[in-house]
């Protein structure tokens, strides 16, 4: 165990404000005076960075826009009216609730997970767009208007006679 | 002071530019990321809610603050009334969010030698979670948001000597358990 020298809370803060380059010219050239004289103060600043580094890179960040998108895209399709029997179950309770105000929430901050309220939720988190996108496909699909069957392009040659029995 | 709200949008884009600081109050009592989601979801529909409350020039981010804490309390004892009912003596969120407690030995459950990052960053993340929420908050708000004092007094309701002093003693404590992690990794090396 080693115990760490004392500092000031007045040194403390003049830290954090070197850290952040929050000192003006003056009192940097004053605050790098002290840093080479004063072997603590060097030391306390290099486990300041060391700690201020060290939280950004162990604390979560939090995380924005998931599945909000998708209530806000079903709000924005089905509409607000409420329904006895929603063709989602966890957009039956919140719809009466917030409605058009939730709808808005997700389509400007995009900022929630929704996960329901309550009941309404089935337990996990809806994925949001990136499931959409992980679990979509795209296809060309062709219609034929013409009214008669079409041979495939690769179908060139003549049809064959069927084999009359012998 | 903001600007009143008068339509969902305005609660809408305030709630945005607070999300991050919002989040890392309620991440401060649940210590749980998910959790953490969950408090600022229902956060912000009772803060819809009752945003005709809402006195125009007051400070938005100190008004949603006071809902963010008074969901996350009471999420908190929720999930502690559910662990003592299950007979456990563990809050089981709190063991899922550190994921990785105390390693005090650098060795991991495969009997590999973990790093001294690793060993390190744990290390720190225990020491940050046996702190007092209103402690925490004010690291995560201080260090990662870079908030001022003030601004940290009025997101949690606390006088601006109490913030600094939380501030000062936690990155004290946190300095400490890092030096001794590494005080440790040294001796270990001998």
């Amino acid at each position: 165990m080693s115990h760490l020298p004392h500092t000031t809370q007045a040194d403390m803060d003049t830290i954090d404000r070197y850290l952040a380059s929050d000192l003006d010219a003056a009192e940097r050239i004053r605050f790098d005076e002290r840093l080479s004289n004063e072997p603590s103060l060097a030391s306390e600043l290099a486990r300041q960075r060391l700690l201020s580094e060290a939280l950004r890179r162990v604390v979560p960040q939090p995380r924005t826009g998931l599945a909000i998108d998708i209530l806000a895209r079903a709000v924005a399709t089905r509409g607000l009216e409420r329904t006895s029997a929603p063709s989602q179950p966890w957009l039956a309770k919140p719809l009466p609730l917030i409605g058009a105000s939730l709808a808005t929430i997700a389509l400007v901050a995009g900022t929630l997970v929704w996960t329901g309220v309550k009941d309404t939720g089935n337990g996990r988190r809806e994925a949001g767009q990136a499931a959409l996108d992980a679990f979509s496909e795209w296809k060309a699909v062709y219609v034929d208007y013409s009214g008669r069957l079409q041979k495939a392009q690769i179908d060139t040659a003549p049809a064959l006679a069927p084999k009359a029995d012998a | 002071m903001d600007e009143p709200i008068t339509k969902p949008t305005d609660f809408a884009s305030q709630f945005q530019r607070h999300h991050r600081s919002l989040w890392y109050v309620a991440m401060s009592v649940v210590s749980n990321t998910t959790d953490a989601d969950d408090v600022l979801q229902e956060a912000a529909i009772i803060g819809l809610r009752k945003a005709g409350s809402f006195t125009a020039g007051s400070n938005f981010r100190a008004w949603m603050g006071e809902i963010v804490r008074n969901v996350a309390l009471n999420r908190r004892k929720q999930s502690r009334r559910e662990s003592s009912r299950l007979g456990q003596k563990v809050d089981v969120h709190q063991v899922e969010t550190i994921g990785r407690i105390d390693n005090s030995t650098p060795v991991s459950q495969g009997g590999m030698l973990i790093s001294m990052q690793q060993a390190l960053d744990d290390r720190l993340l225990s020491a940050l979670m046996e702190l007092e929420p209103a402690p925490r908050a004010c690291v995560l708000l201080r260090f990662l948001e870079g908030l001022e004092y003030t601004e940290i007094a009025q997101l949690l309701d606390i006088p601006k000597g109490t913030a600094m002093s939380h501030v000062f003693r936690s990155r004290r404590l946190l300095a400490q358990s890092l030096a001794d992690s590494l005080f440790k990794a040294k001796q270990g090396e001998r």
